[in-house]
C-alpha cells in the first residue's frame, strides 16, 4: 500500500455555481485501477462523488473520464502508472459534452452524432426474410469492419477531439468509425448513400491530430477510418472545399517537392481568401509565400516516383 | 431518434405518467430482442434501462452462442447436451424449442450485421465448448456479447424503438395478479414516474452482485427478479447459481470458456492437468459445475497455489492463435492480472457467473401473473436447469426474447388499457424521500459488501446445513440493518448513491431466497453441491423450487420437471 492524492473536479447543479476541485488522500496498491480508487472514495470518504461505471473490465464503456487531462476508461487505467507519470491523479469530466453531476456528462450529444451516420446495416430485404443460410464472408473482407466494430461508444475520442471544439457540425471520430464499419461491410447496401453523406456530416473537419487514435481504449483508430472515407469520397466525385484542399496540397508537393502554403490557401479558399488578406501578408513576411514559379527541389523525380508507387495502393 | 431522457409531463395524480402498450425492463439482448419483435408486431413499445443499452451486461459475454449448424450436428444432440448439462433439471419441452430455433436465430443475427468469426471458406466458425459433444459455439473472437449487443442496438435504432435511458425501475404494479405497469426513477432528475402498460417484459439480467466474487457487472443486481417476487410472483430455482471455473485472480473478471475450447489447460501447483481425475474424457471441457468443483477441490486439498488459485495455461496455443481467437483475454490478463498469457499461465479461480433461476415462464415468456412476461437471465423457462452450458445463455436471450416480445404484443392487442392505481407512485416516492432524508444510518454499500462475503463463504460452490443456516441468520440481520439505511447524498440529480442503496435492498431479498432454496434441497445436483447430501436424488428432488414472498420470509413449494424424450441417467464426462 502507498499513499496518493486524487484531485477531482466536482459540480452539483443543485448547489454549485461553478465546478471546483476536491482533494482526496487515498491508499492504493500496485493493482488498483483508477475506478477502484474512485469506488473506495465514494464508499469510504464521500458518498456524493458521482460517476458512471458498470463492467469494470473495459468493455461496457461507462467510465470514460479525463484522467490527468486525457480521456480514458477509469477501469482500464492503472493508478500507479498515473502517479509515476504525474505525481497525482487529476480527474475531470469529458470535454465537448455538458456536465450533469461531477464526472457524469450528458451523452445525448454524442449519440445524436452517431445517429447522423445511419448506424445500422442496410441489408437486402430479400435476405432478411431468408433463413436458409449465412452470407459467405472471407476473413479479409471483414477485417476493417471488425476493427471499427470494436468501438464501445465510450466517448473518449469525442471528448478529446480538437476539431469538435471548433466545429459543431463535425460528427466526430466515433461516428465516422461507425460509418466505415458499414461502408467496409460487403453485406451493406447503402455504401453510396453513406459516402454521399460524408461532406454533410463534416468528414473534412478532422485535422488529423490523432488524439482519437491515442485515446481509444479499444484501438479502433477512428482517424484511419476518416482518411479511408475521405479517399472514397474524393474517388466518387467529392468537389467540396475539403476535397479540393487535399488535391491542391498534393499537387503542390508533386510539382515542386515542397508545400506552397500561400497558393494552397488561395486555391482552396478561392475568393473568400480575400477576407484573410492580412493573414496572407503575415505569411509572406514569414517567408511562407514563395513564388508560384519556384523551382522544384533537387531529385524531384524521386518525390514523383513516391506518388506513382503509393497511388495505386491507396485506391479503395 | 430513439433515446428519450426528459419526461413528458402528463400529470396523473400529481406524478408524471407515461403510457405504452408494452414496457420492457432491461436493454440487453433479451430486452432489445423482445422490443424489436413487439414493435414489428405493431405494439407501442418502450424499453426502460438503468444504463444506456450498449452498457448492458450482455455486452460482456465472451465465448459464443450455440446452434447446431454443422452437417453432422443436430438440434436433438444440442438438446441432449443441454439437458444432461442441466443435471436433468431443465424442462425438456423448453430446451427443444430453444435448440430447434437456434440456427434460425444465428442466421438472423448474421443478416442483421453481426460480425461472427469465419472459417476459411467463409462460413460462421464454431468452437468446442464445455459439455458439448460437437463444436457448435458460434463466436466473434472472444467478444461475442459485444458484437451481438451492438448489432441488436443498431436494429433497435433502425426500428425506432423508444428507450428510456438511465431510468431505474423500482416496483412492478400488479393488482389482482394482473400487471398494470411499473414505477421508475428518472436518474437524471431523481423524479419518480409511473409507467402504465398493458404488458411488462422483465429482461434486466441476473443477480451476480449478490456474491462478493462474481464476473458480473457492478450493476447486475437482480432487481427484475426481486421486483416480481415482491409483487407476489413466485420465483424459481434460485439456489442454482453458476460458478464460472476461470475468472482472474483478485478481480474475478471473466476468462472465457473459449480459452479452454481453443485448447487451454488447467494446471495445479504440482504441474498436473488435474481434470483427468474428475472428467477423464472431456478434461477441461467438462461442464462448468464440474470444472469449478474440481478446481475448488484441488485448492481445498492443498494442490492449488498459495492464495487459492490454479493456472490456466494457454502458452502451447502460440502467439498467433491467442491473438486471433482470444485477443480480449490476452489484454484483460495483461491489464488486470499483470500476466501475458503468451508467456505465462493465467492465475484463475472460480466465481459466481450466472443465475440459472429466475421468474418462471412458459416457452412464450408468460409468467404466473397476467400481462407479465420475462426473458433472458432473469427468467427461468427453464432451459438451464441446475447448470447452464456455456454458449446457451446468449441463445436463450435471443430465442426467448423474441418469443416473449411476440406474445406480449399479442396479449396487448386484445387487452383493454390498464388502470394504474393512483397510490403506486406516491408510495415509491415516499420510500425514496425517507432514504434521502435519513442523516445517520447504515451505509448500503457496507451492507452489500457484508452480504457478498456471506454468500461467497457460506453459499458458494460447496454447501452444507450448518453454514447455510448461519448464512440465513447473517442475511436476516443485514435485512434488519437495511431498514435503517441512509443515503448520504441528498441531491436529486443523478444520485448514484440512491441507486446503489435500492440495488442493495433488492439483492438482500434475493439472498434470502437463494439460501432458503439451498437449505431445503437435500441433494447435490448441477451447481448445487451439498457436502452433507453428495448424491443426486431423483426420487425426491427431480423438481423445481418455487419461492413465494411472505412478510416472514420465502415460502417454498415445488413443481415437476417436464421430461419429453431424455430419461434422467447418471452424468459422467
Amino acid at each position: 500500500m502507498q499513499k496518493a492524492v486524487f484531485r477531482i473536479c466536482r459540480f452539483n447543479p443543485e448547489k454549485d455555481k461553478a465546478p471546483y476541485y476536491d482533494m482526496f488522500q487515498v491508499k492504493i496498491d500496485e493493482k488498483m485501477s483508477v475506478l477502484d480508487v474512485l469506488e473506495d472514495i465514494k464508499h469510504e470518504q464521500d458518498a456524493s462523488l458521482t460517476f458512471r461505471r458498470s463492467c469494470r473490465s473495459g468493455i461496457c464503456g461507462s467510465c470514460a473520464m479525463k484522467i490527468n487531462r486525457l480521456a480514458k476508461l477509469a477501469c482500464k487505467t492503472r493508478t500507479v502508472t498515473e502517479i509515476s507519470k504525474h505525481g497525482e491523479v487529476l480527474i475531470e469530466p469529458m470535454e465537448n459534452l455538458r456536465v450533469i453531476h461531477d464526472l457524469v456528462v450528458d451523452m445525448d450529444e454524442f449519440w445524436r452524432e452517431i445517429y447522423r451516420g445511419k448506424p445500422w446495416l442496410v441489408a437486402d430485404e430479400k435476405m432478411l426474410s431468408d433463413f436458409s443460410g449465412e452470407n459467405l464472408l472471407m476473413k479479409r473482407q471483414m477485417e476493417t469492419a471488425s476493427k471499427r466494430a470494436d468501438c464501445i461508444m465510450c466517448g473518449a475520442c469525442f471528448s478529446d477531439c480538437v476539431s469538435r471544439v471548433f466545429d459543431k457540425n463535425f460528427t466526430g471520430p466515433a461516428s465516422l468509425a461507425k460509418v466505415e464499419r458499414f461502408v467496409a461491410d460487403p453485406r451493406d447496401m447503402a455504401g453510396r448513400e453513406r459516402i454521399a453523406n460524408l461532406v454533410d456530416i463534416g468528414v473534412w473537419a478532422c485535422t488529423h491530430c490523432y488524439f482519437c487514435w491515442s485515446q481509444c481504449p479499444q484501438d479502433v483508430r477512428p482517424v484511419a477510418a476518416i482518411s479511408a472515407l475521405r479517399l472514397r469520397s474524393v474517388n466518387t466525385g467529392d468537389k467540396s472545399q475539403g476535397a479540393r484542399h487535399v488535391k491542391i496540397f498534393s499537387d503542390s508537393i508533386r510539382k515542386t517537392g515542397m508545400l506552397n502554403e500561400a497558393t494552397v490557401f488561395v486555391k482552396t479558399m478561392r475568393l473568400s481568401s480575400l477576407k484573410d488578406i492580412d493573414l496572407m501578408l503575415m505569411m509572406a513576411r514569414k517567408g511562407k509565400a514563395p513564388s508560384p514559379l519556384r523551382k522544384p527541389v533537387p531529385k524531384i523525380e524521386e518525390v514523383r516516383l513516391l506518388y506513382k508507387l503509393t497511388q495505386g495502393e491507396k485506391k479503395p | 431518434m430513439t433515446t428519450l431522457k426528459k419526461s413528458t409531463h402528463n400529470t396523473f395524480s400529481g406524478a408524471p405518467m407515461e403510457k405504452h402498450d408494452i414496457i420492457v425492463i432491461g436493454a440487453g439482448l433479451a430486452g432489445l430482442r423482445a422490443a424489436i419483435e413487439a414493435k414489428n408486431k405493431g405494439a407501442d413499445v418502450a424499453v426502460l434501462t438503468k444504463l444506456h443499452p450498449v452498457r448492458s451486461h450482455s455486452d460482456q459475454a465472451q465465448g459464443g452462442i450455440n446452434a447446431a449448424l454443422g452437417k453432422d450436428d443436430s438440434w436433438e444432440k444440442h438438446a441432449f447436451d443441454t439437458i444432461k448439462g442441466s443435471d436433468y433439471l431443465a424442462d425438456q419441452d423448453a430446451v427443444e424449442v430453444m435448440c430447434k430455433d437456434a440456427p434460425r436465430a444465428i442466421i438472423e443475427l448474421e443478416h442483421w450485421g453481426a460480425l461472427f468469426s469465419r472459417t476459411d471458406d467463409g462460413r460462421i466458425a464454431q468452437r468446442p465448448f464445455g459439455g458439448a459433444g460437437f463444436p457448435r459455439t458460434c463466436y466473434a473472437a472472444d467478444k461475442t456479447g459485444h458484437v451481438l449487443q451492438h448489432t441488436m442496438f443498431e436494429q433497435a435504432v433502425k426500428n425506432g424503438v423508444r428507450i428510456y435511458e438511465e431510468w431505474f425501475a423500482t416496483s412492478l404494479v400488479i393488482v389482482d395478479n394482473v400487471c398494470k405497469g411499473v414505477t421508475a426513477i428518472e436518474i437524471l432528475t431523481g423524479q419518480m414516474h409511473g409507467l402504465q402498460a398493458k404488458a411488462v417484459i422483465l429482461a434486466a439480467g441476473g443477480a451476480g452482485q449478490v456474491y462478493g466474487k462474481t464476473t458480473n457487472s457492478l450493476t447486475t443486481t437482480g432487481e427484475c427478479i426481486t421486483m416480481a417476487y415482491r409483487a407476489g410472483v413466485p420465483i424459481e430455482d434460485m439456489e442454482f447459481m453458476q460458478f464460472h471455473p476461470t475468472t482472474l485472480l483478485g478481480s474475478n473478471i471473466l476468462v472465457t470458456e473459449g480459452a479452454r475450447g481453443e485448447g487451454g489447460y488447467l494446471v495445479n501447483a504440482e504441474g498436473e492437468r488435474f481434470m483427468q481425475r474428475y472428467a477423464p474424457d472431456r478434461m477441461e471441457l467438462a461442464p462448468r459445475d464440474i470444472v469449478s468443483r474440481s478446481i475448488e477441490t484441488e485448492i481445498k486439498e492443498g494442490r492449488g497455489f498459495k492464495g487459492g488459485y490454479v493456472h490456466l495455461d494457454l502458452r502451447h496455443l502460440g502467439e498467433e492463435k491467442i491473438n486471433e481467437r482470444l485477443p480480449t483475454i490476452r489484454e484483460l490478463a495483461i491489464y488486470f492480472a499483470g500476466v501475458d498469457p503468451i508467456k505465462e499461465p493465467i492465475p484463475i479461480q472460480p466465481a459466481q457467473h450466472y443465475t440459472m433461476g429466475g421468474v418462471p415462464t412458459d416457452t412464450d415468456g408468460a409468467t404466473l401473473a397476467k400481462g407479465l412476461f420475462a426473458a433472458g437471465e432473469c427468467a427461468c423457462v427453464s432451459v438451464h436447469g441446475a447448470n447452464r452450458l456455456g454458449g446457451n445463455s446468449l441463445l436463450d436471450t435471443v430465442v426467448f426474447g423474441r418469443r416473449a416480445g411476440a406474445k406480449a404484443a399479442e396479449y396487448a392487442k386484445k387487452t383493454a388499457e390498464a388502470s394504474f392505481p393512483s397510490d403506486a407512485v406516491k408510495r415509491e416516492e415516499e420510500k425514496i424521500d425517507q432514504m434521502l432524508k435519513g442523516k445517520e444510518g447504515e451505509k448500503s454499500t457496507e451492507l452489500k459488501r457484508a452480504l457478498g462475503e456471506v454468500m461467497v463463504e457460506k453459499v458458494g460452490i460447496f454447501r452444507e446445513k450448518a453454514t447455510l443456516e448461519s448464512a440465513m441468520k447473517d442475511v436476516q440481520l443485514l435485512k434488519r440493518r437495511l431498514a435503517n439505511v441512509s443515503v448520504e447524498d441528498s441531491s436529486r440529480t443523478f444520485n448514484t448513491s440512491l441507486i446503489e442503496a435500492l440495488e442493495s435492498s433488492f439483492a438482500l431479498d434475493l439472498a434470502e431466497v437463494i439460501i432458503a432454496g439451498a437449505l431445503a434441497r437435500k441433494e447435490s445436483r448441477g451447481a448445487h453441491s451439498r457436502m452433507d447430501f453428495p448424491k443426486r436424488d431423483d426420487d425426491k428432488w427431480l423438481k423445481h423450487t418455487l419461492a413465494t414472498f411472505t412478510p416472514k420470509g420465502p415460502k417454498l413449494s415445488y413443481k415437476p420437471v417436464t421430461i419429453t424424450r431424455f430419461k434422467p441417467e447418471a452424468r459422467g464426462y
